[in-house]
């Protein structure tokens, strides 16, 4: 065994506790919420952006800081169903395939022009649907857009497409200034610097691999908001951020690592907590190459399945922040999420026995099955050792090739020249949106974060499509979990992990984190609110 | 030599400097092609973007030439002074390099200023009572401070300085509510530029004693003490100069290099200087900043050595003789 089990226990042991005292530090936030007070300047961890334009990129560096400055037509609540942002509302024609929006009327840019619904039709028409490396997809789904007055805008799509509002936030379809990016590139106008929004904070400047400073919007069309007078990003890695946020330079650590989890749980005046970070919950699996030999007999991956100790991995290698999957789907989705499906708790006599029915006998003594290998990045490193210990007690020899990160994705996205991988696979805000491309055929493609495993089966391509264009979410959420179950029998990715990862918050100074948004880490500034500050907006 | 022979000679090391440039960024831009991932996949993040988003983006970039032309086209260009547009940082690569420059030159010109002064300082004490407990303990400190990983130190300065006592801040350049002005600055620049002095600080030291040492036993140092100069004035104004050439040497060397060289400090103690934009780039795979900024190492270790001749001439008027 690589690592002493003993210690592993006694880490997990202490994990174990992280996320029932997070829930509780989450439940204490929300429970008797104070009256906001205004004022103050929060400062937060974050990375370097680039390039401040939401419209090309879905870095999660960069959407942290865009998130304050910009809006979408709707917002995500924390289960993520659409609520107003710039369309205070909104209706769907009979057929599912017409939206039309009512936009906020009194909404002005951050150098005071005036936003209309022409803003909307060409950030979707000029960048969104060509240059946003997600949203860019849409343009298979969208026929036409439509501006009937300046407060209207009306989508037809092609089909009826049931998570199409999902894609309307921030993240995916933050809306741009036409007077500042018409007859420009997008991907190198200056604006993209100095960046012009609708949102609550208005862009103050930009150092370099230093920070981002961002101020009060105090026109912003949502009455009250925001509640901070400055915002400011400090560029800097996890390591630094947990000094910068003991030496108190910091409120906002938004991507700690398992073991600072743990040395911020019990602090007083911080909090630990998942809330408000819902959207980056996600489902790590163990990602098996089909097209190679033995991984395309499914009982060589059932017997994988069964040899993991997911429930081990998860309290150590995760500190116990992730918990064991239940399911291929994470379970924050809850509407389409079923833990219904196929178990796999650890069994080596069952795993023993399909390797054996497999034709993959010990030979004499009790030795090697087979050998193969692992392909990761130093993100995986201790699930990597575990998956190896404990495949290697079924027999299963694995040769761990520990690379950079750019070097993984190409061996598994690119080149297809794997046995073994893993990724962290964000699915929100829809089924359809992070977690179909695991699966489809279609998405066998030379890019990354695709189906690396390189499944394809018929009938699951047409229960995601089938799923795609139902409206009604119940018989949607059924179709999923038919899907979930058909995906846990075949197995084309072994589902270890689930979960969401805390951010630390400084919450005897700041409170108002996680009130609304499944994406709130992309606009937690708009609600947040300091205790010091004023009782009124002097 | 005659001042017309310097003159060719400096020539000589300008034209082959300049080569040389051309052919690190040549070499450059064939280390970049080889590694894996480029700058579309990271514009792409994790969102599984499609293959003809990335062919997109590849046209849009011209990541898609030949590498001779890429190299071709970069050459040209640089040698006009535009070194190309950086997509991920969203600006031209001048600017990009340029608005690191300052804060690169003060912890590194903050460094070297240290690390010169303490240590032909305690070079000079030690060569001056060699063999005895003076020296024995500098010998030790110098050895410490050579031997102790940067990253791990930096660490250790800053939980103990910032964390425990917080008399100092533990990262960055200035504080986070801006407010603070030229004072704010050094109070942040202090941890950083000790950690990064101490090395070369180390190095000169040991380089320093060996030199004087050996400058100590010469004629010149007796004929002085005959004449009955005092012992300062003999160290400083006899024997110092004569063994500074390979402190100039070490000094030199390292010039090249510490500009975007502080690449742990910077991180560590998250300083926004030039040896982080080189690390952000290499993860970036960012073609137009990492190029730019090793053709600027380059450039500075070519003038460097270009400087350390004009410094030994200067020094030790028998080089010109040669």
């Amino acid at each position: 065994m690589s690592i002493p089990r003993v210690l592993l226990y006694v880490a997990g042991a202490l994990a174990a506790a992280v996320l029932g005292l997070s829930a509780t530090a989450a439940a204490r936030e929300t429970a008797s919420p104070p009256k906001p007070r205004f004022g103050g300047t929060l400062v937060v961890a974050s990375g370097d952006p680039g390039p401040l334009n939401p419209g090309i990129t879905s870095s999660g560096q960069a959407h942290p800081v865009t998130g304050e400055i910009f809006n979408g037509l709707v917002r995500l609540n924390r289960h993520f169903d659409p609520v107003p942002d710039l369309a205070r509302s909104w209706s769907v024609s009979k057929d599912g395939k017409t939206y039309t929006f009512n936009l906020e009327p009194k909404v002005r840019w951050h150098d005071g022009h005036v936003f209309s619904s022409l803003d909307v039709k060409f950030t979707y028409e000029e960048i969104l649907l060509k240059l946003h490396p997600r949203t860019r997809t849409l343009a298979d789904v969208i026929e036409s857009i439509k501006t009937p007055s300046k407060n209207v805008v009306v989508f037809r799509l092609k089909h009826r497409y049931a998570p199409f509002l999902t894609w309307l936030d921030e993240d995916n379809g933050a809306i741009l200034p036409r007077h500042l990016y018409q007859g420009t590139d997008p991907l190198t106008n200056p604006v993209n610097l100095r960046p012009i929004g609708t949102g609550p904070f208005k862009f103050e400047s930009y150092a370099s691999g230093d920070r981002v400073v961002l101020v009060r919007n105090a026109d912003y069309f949502k009455a009250g908001l925001p509640r901070l007078d400055r915002l400011v990003f400090r560029f800097m890695q996890s390591a630094q951020a947990a000094q910068a946020f003991e030496a108190g330079e910091i409120d906002v650590y938004m991507f700690p690592s398992g073991p600072d989890s743990l040395r911020f749980l019990n602090r007083p005046g911080v909090t630990v907590t998942e809330r408000g970070r819902e959207g980056s919950a996600r489902v790590v699996p163990l990602i098996l190459n089909l097209k190679r030999s033995p991984f395309d007999d499914v009982r060589v991956r059932r017997a994988i399945a069964w040899a993991l100790d997911t429930d081990f991995i998860a309290r150590t290698a995760y500190a116990g922040v992730l918990k064991p999957a239940k399911s291929p789907l994470t379970r924050f989705i809850g509407w389409a999420y079923t833990p219904k499906v196929q178990q796999y708790s650890h069994d080596l006599t069952r795993a023993n026995a399909l390797l054996d029915a497999a034709g993959l006998r010990r030979g004499s003594g009790g030795g090697v099955r087979f050998r193969t290998s692992l392909i990761y990045d130093s993100g995986f490193a201790r699930q990597a050792e575990l998956i190896k210990t404990q495949l290697g007690e079924v027999g299963i020899g694995i040769d761990l090739k520990l690379m950079d990160m750019n070097s993984w994705v190409r061996k598994l996205y690119i080149d297809k020249d794997f046995d073994m991988g893993y990724t962290n696979f964000t699915h929100p805000a829809d089924p359809d949106v992070g977690w179909k491309r695991i699966y489809v055929c279609s998405n066998i493609v030379q890019a990354p974060f695709t189906n690396g495993s390189q499944y394809c089966n018929p009938e699951v391509d047409r229960l995601f499509a089938q799923a795609a264009g139902e409206l009604d979410q119940k018989k949607r959420g059924d179709i999923y979990k038919r899907l979930q179950r058909k995906l846990q029998s075949d197995l084309p990715v072994i589902p270890l992990v689930d979960g969401i990862g805390p951010w630390i918050l400084r919450s005897s100074e700041f409170r108002g984190f996680g009130n609304s948004g499944s994406k709130e880490q992309f606009f937690f500034g708009e609600k947040v609110w300091w205790t010091k500050g004023t009782a009124t907006r002097g | 030599m005659r001042p017309d022979s310097f003159a060719v000679f400096l020539l000589r090391r300008l034209v082959s400097g300049i080569v040389l440039l051309a052919m690190v960024t040549a070499a450059t831009f064939v280390l970049i092609t080889a590694a894996p991932g480029d700058t579309a996949q990271v514009l792409a993040g994790q969102a599984g973007a499609d293959p003809a988003y990335l062919a997109l983006i590849r046209r849009r970039l011209q990541l898609d030439r030949p590498l001779p032309y890429q190299i071709a086209a970069y050459l040209r260009q640089s040698a006009q002074g535009d070194l190309g547009f950086s997509v991920i940082q969203g600006r031209p690569v001048r600017d990009a390099i340029g608005g690191r420059l300052l804060a690169s030159l003060l912890l590194a010109g903050t460094a070297f200023f240290l690390a010169a002064l303490l240590g032909v300082t305690l070079g000079v004490i030690a060569a001056h009572r060699r063999g005895g407990v003076v020296d024995a303990a500098i010998s030790v400190i110098s050895l410490l401070a050579y031997s102790l990983p940067v990253f791990w130190l930096g660490q250790l300065l800053i939980a103990l300085f910032a964390v425990r006592l917080h008399w100092l801040p533990a990262g960055g350049m200035r504080s986070a509510d801006g407010s603070g002005g030229f004072g704010d600055v050094v109070h942040h620049l202090a941890l950083p530029a000790v950690t990064l002095s101490l090395l070369l600080m180390a190095l000169i030291v040991r380089v320093t004693r060996t030199a004087m040492s050996e400058a100590l036993v010469e004629d010149y140092v007796s004929a002085a003490r005959a004449k009955g100069a005092s012992e300062p004035r003999v160290l400083i104004r006899h024997a110092l100069p004569n063994a500074l050439r390979p402190v100039v040497t070490v000094l030199t060397g390292y010039l090249g290099l510490i500009l975007t060289g502080a690449v742990l400090v910077e991180t560590v103690f998250v300083w926004p200087g030039l040896g982080r934009l080189l690390y952000d780039s290499v993860l970036a795979r960012d073609t137009p900043v990492l190029a730019g900024l090793l053709l600027l190492s380059a450039t500075l270790v070519v003038a460097a050595n270009i400087l350390a001749d004009v410094l030994y001439r200067a020094l030790d008027p028998r080089t010109a003789l040669r």
